[in-house]
C-alpha cells in the first residue's frame, strides 16, 4: 500500500466538510469542490468509498451523501491510490478550474518581452543603417539615426506598456521578481564591464570616435539583452 | 566526508485541497505574492524567504514544518 504524504494524514476525523453540514473549520473540503466541478462537467463519476477512491471519466457523476466521510477515511491513511495520482487524473479533466501550470505570463514577463523586442527592433534598425557606412568619425546623419532609434524605442515602450497595463489587472511585484531582477542585472553587468574594457582597448588602437562609440553602444545593447534574457529564462525556470 | 545537498519540499498543493481547493491566486492574495510565485514554490522551483514561508503556513493555520520540509542528502565523494 502506498504511503500517503504527511499532509494527507493531518486531518483528524472530527473535522468534516462544511458542504456536508458539519464544518471543516468553516471550510469546504477539496473533494466536495471537485465533486461540484465534476458534476458541472457531466461526464465524470467520482465515487469515494473507503479504502479506495475511484475517478472514472466515462460515466455520470454520482455523489453519495457520505462522500466526505469517506474522504476523511481516505485521508487517514487507508488509501490505495496516492493523492498525487488523483491530482494527475483530475488535472486531465477540463472545466474543473485548476490552474494552468506556468502557462500565462505575468505582467513582469510581458514587460520584459516588450523591452527585449523593442531593443532589438530599434537598435537593429540603427546598426543595420549605420554599420555598413564605416568612417573615422560619426557623421551628422548617423547622430540623427541614433536619435530616431531612441525615439522609436521610447514610443514602443510607452505604447506597449500602456497596452500591457490595460490587459493585466495585476502589476504588483514580490520577492521572487526582485531576486530575478538582481540576477539579471548581475549577468548584464558582466557583459557591460567586458564591453567597457574592450571599448577602452579599441580607443587606444583606432582613430576617431566611430569605432569607440559603436563598440560601447553595441555592448550596452548586448548587456541589456543579456539582462532581460536572463530574467526571462529565470521566470520560465522558476527562479 | 560526503557532500551534502538539501532539497526543500512542501505540502502546499495538499493544504490548498484541504481548504476547499483554494486557488493559487487566492493563496497568493492572502500571502502577498504573485500567483506565479505560488506556482513556483508549489513546484519546488523556488524556495521562498522565511517571511513568506511563515505567511503561507499561517494562511493554512498549520506549523511551518507541516508546510515545508527540508531533506538533506549526503553524497559520497
Amino acid at each position: 500500500m502506498p504511503r500517503l504524504p504527511v499532509a494527507w494524514r493531518l486531518k483528524p476525523q472530527a473535522e468534516v466538510c462544511k458542504a456536508r453540514g458539519r464544518g471543516l473549520g468553516g471550510r469546504t473540503c477539496g473533494l466536495c469542490t471537485w465533486s461540484r466541478a465534476l458534476q458541472r462537467h457531466g461526464g465524470v463519476r467520482m465515487e469515494a468509498s473507503a479504502p479506495k477512491l475511484y475517478v472514472t471519466p466515462t460515466e455520470t457523476l454520482r455523489s453519495s451523501s457520505s462522500g466526505c466521510q469517506n474522504y476523511l477515511t481516505f485521508t487517514t491513511g487507508s488509501a490505495m491510490m496516492p493523492m498525487s495520482r488523483i491530482f494527475d487524473i483530475v488535472s486531465d479533466i477540463s472545466d474543473i478550474g485548476m490552474e494552468q501550470d506556468m502557462m500565462d505570463l505575468s505582467f513582469q514577463e510581458k514587460s520584459l518581452w516588450l523591452m527585449f523586442v523593442s531593443l532589438i527592433g530599434s537598435f537593429g534598425f540603427y546598426f543595420t543603417s549605420v554599420l555598413p557606412t564605416q568612417g573615422v568619425n560619426l557623421m551628422p546623419h548617423q547622430v540623427v539615426l541614433f536619435v530616431l532609434a531612441i525615439v522609436l524605442l521610447v514610443l514602443m515602450q510607452v505604447v506597449g506598456q500602456i497596452v500591457i497595463a490595460l490587459v493585466n489587472r495585476r502589476t504588483e511585484t514580490d520577492e521572487r521578481d526582485r531576486l530575478i531582477e538582481l540576477k539579471g542585472s548581475r549577468n548584464g553587468a558582466y557583459v557591460l564591464a567586458t564591453g567597457v574594457f574592450l571599448t577602452l582597448c579599441a580607443a587606444l588602437v583606432t582613430e576617431g570616435n566611430f569605432a569607440f562609440t559603436h563598440i560601447l553602444l553595441g555592448f550596452w545593447v548586448l548587456a541589456q539583452l543579456v539582462e532581460i534574457g536572463s530574467q526571462l529564462f529565470l521566470y520560465r525556470r522558476g527562479a | 566526508m560526503g557532500k551534502s545537498t538539501g532539497l526543500i519540499t512542501n505540502n502546499i498543493r495538499a493544504l490548498r485541497f484541504h481548504c476547499g481547493e483554494m486557488t493559487q491566486q487566492e493563496l497568493a492574495d492572502q500571502v502577498g505574492v504573485t500567483r506565479q510565485t505560488v506556482n513556483a514554490i508549489e513546484g519546488n522551483k523556488y524556495s521562498p524567504s522565511l517571511e513568506v514561508a511563515f505567511r503561507i503556513a499561517r494562511v493554512f493555520d498549520v506549523p511551518l514544518e507541516r508546510t515545508f520540509q527540508y531533506r538533506e542528502e549526503v553524497r559520497a565523494e
